[in-house]
């Protein structure tokens, strides 16, 4: 059974249908690539995989612990209404890393890992072996910061700021991992030093969904690439033979114009 | 007249300019924040209504509120219902709390998604987000407008004296009408000293959330 089961996956703002029924099992290791033009739905998706938007149609299930299920939200008649909410403890499995960071600018490097884990120890929902600071600390080493921990965020460059924002959700043991263009807002020197984090986790068999624009990180630290093209996945396989030899003319488009850039 | 006896009876006048002052500080801060939620509701309705409260609050003479809160439940009962104090504590908490409000949703608003987003995606609930993220941020982007609000509140107070409160100005007003000039002056120095503290007071505060930027 795969870690991840996404089954018929759909979201709309509005009239406009931005994911059209996506089917996806991720197996624990897997390291996807999401690859695709902008406005394609990448985003969306990840959102949707964290809750911050609540899809209308579709499944998602890890571990084989049901998330999200649009279809058996009913009402007392049986009728079907849309999920208002999602549990806490729901939002656990999978972890976020985000373009801007998103770091909390009024805490330090440690004390951003920090928060969310103490309010979830406290509130009973999780527990950190060896204690809460400790395995902050350790995991703030892992990403090469051992030496910024009671650094600002504004006394942090862009890298430092990402490891620190994948410090902080990698501390709450998620299942899966997803960033979304990790290194977009970077600049170019300071690319190699988050993906460089990113390969590590990937060598320690961290299971992760990667939207990217780096067509080399692409295929050189993922398992599986997939390209989304209008808001479904077109097309998917080993990286050679996605980003080497696409079968879909999209996909051999939007291959020539990245690799061309 | 001399300076003592002027002294003294600025001070009583400036026991009520202080005590306008502060009441109307504790009871505003709390309930513009309260309005300022009333007026981000989702429930259309509600905020609305606030925000036509509002706009009359802010576009109405603080004058003219004290004169009505004042004069016109009394008279509409046959009874006073306000001391002249309450009349002006109430007008003043009413009016600071709505400039108040929009401060606070200015504040609130300007906090960027990204950062409720990532303490959801942390597993926070929203009052942790709001409580243990959010708000810190807002109180640091709104010390300046706050400060020059209260700064505006100290001078404010002076319209106390449209119901007959004799305030700071008032007490020094009574003896230009014995030809006595200096006191008024004397009487802008108080104001000018209080304001003076607020200033370094608020100086201090900014400092202290200036550890981290944006
Ligand atoms: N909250 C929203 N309300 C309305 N439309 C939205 C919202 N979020 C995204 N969209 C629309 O959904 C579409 C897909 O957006 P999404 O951000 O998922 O694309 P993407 O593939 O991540 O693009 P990019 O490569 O530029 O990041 C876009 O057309 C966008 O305008
Ligand atoms: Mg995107």
């Amino acid at each position: 059974m795969a870690l991840l089961e996404i089954k018929n996956l759909s979201k709309s703002f509005g009239d406009a249908h931005i994911l059209k029924d996506i089917n996806l099992d991720v197996n624990e290791g897997d390291v996807i690539a999401i690859i695709g033009s902008s406005g394609n739905g990448k985003t969306t998706l990840l959102r949707c995989l964290n809750f911050l938007e609540i899809p209308e149609e579709g499944k998602i299930t890890v571990d084989g612990t049901v998330l999200f299920d649009a279809s058996a939200s009913v009402d007392e008649k049986g009728r079907k209404v849309p999920v208002k909410s999602i549990p806490r403890e729901n939002r656990l499995k999978l972890g976020m890393v985000f373009q801007n960071f998103n770091l909390f600018p009024q805490y330090t490097a440690l004390e951003n890992v920090t928060l969310a884990m103490k309010l979830l120890e406290k509130d009973g929902l999780k527990t950190f072996e060896g204690g809460v600071e400790e395995s902050a600390k350790a995991i703030l080493t892992r990403v090469g910061l051992a030496d910024k921990m009671n650094h600002y965020p504004c006394q942090l460059s862009g890298g430092q700021q990402q490891r620190v924002a994948i410090a902080r959700a990698l501390a709450l043991n998620p299942d899966i991992l997803c960033f979304d263009e990790p290194t977009s807002a970077l600049d170019p020197e300071l690319t190699g030093e988050v993906l460089a984090v990113i390969r590590k986790l990937a060598s320690e068999h961290m299971t992760m969904l990667i939207v990217t624009h780096e067509m080399n990180f692409a295929r050189d630290a993922s398992t599986r690439v997939i390209f989304m093209d209008e808001g479904r996945i077109i097309e998917e396989g080993p990286p050679e033979q996605v980003l080497g030899n696409p079968v879909h003319e999209r996909t051999k488009e939007f291959l020539k114009n990245a690799l061309n850039k | 007249m001399g300076f003592f006896e002027v002294t003294k009876s600025l001070f009583t006048g400036l026991e009520y300019t202080c005590l306008i002052f502060a009441l109307t500080l504790l009871l505003a801060l709390p309930l513009g924040l309260v309005i300022a939620f009333g007026s981000m509701s989702k429930f259309k309705p509600l905020s609305f209504l606030v925000k036509v409260f509002v706009w009359i609050i802010r576009g109405v003479p603080l004058m003219l509120q004290v004169i009505i809160i004042y004069y016109v439940p009394g008279f509409l009962l046959g009874t006073p219902v306000f001391t002249r104090f309450s009349a002006v504590i109430v007008a003043f908490v009413i009016n600071y709390a709505c400039y108040f409000s929009e401060i606070y949703r200015g504040g609130i608003e300007s906090i960027p998604r990204g950062q409720y987003e990532a303490g959801q995606v942390l597993g926070m609930t929203k009052s942790q987000v709001f409580f243990k993220v959010v708000l810190m941020q807002v109180v640091k982007r709104i010390i300046p407008p706050m400060s020059n609000e209260i700064i505006t509140l100290v001078k404010d107070t002076a319209l106390a004296r449209v119901i007959m409160i004799v305030e700071l100005i008032q007490a020094a007003q009574n003896y230009a009408a014995y030809g006595l000039m200096w006191p008024l002056f004397y009487s802008g120095a108080f104001y000018l000293a209080f304001c003076g503290i607020l200033t370094i007071l608020f100086g201090r505060i900014e400092k202290k959330f200036d550890y981290y930027h944006n």
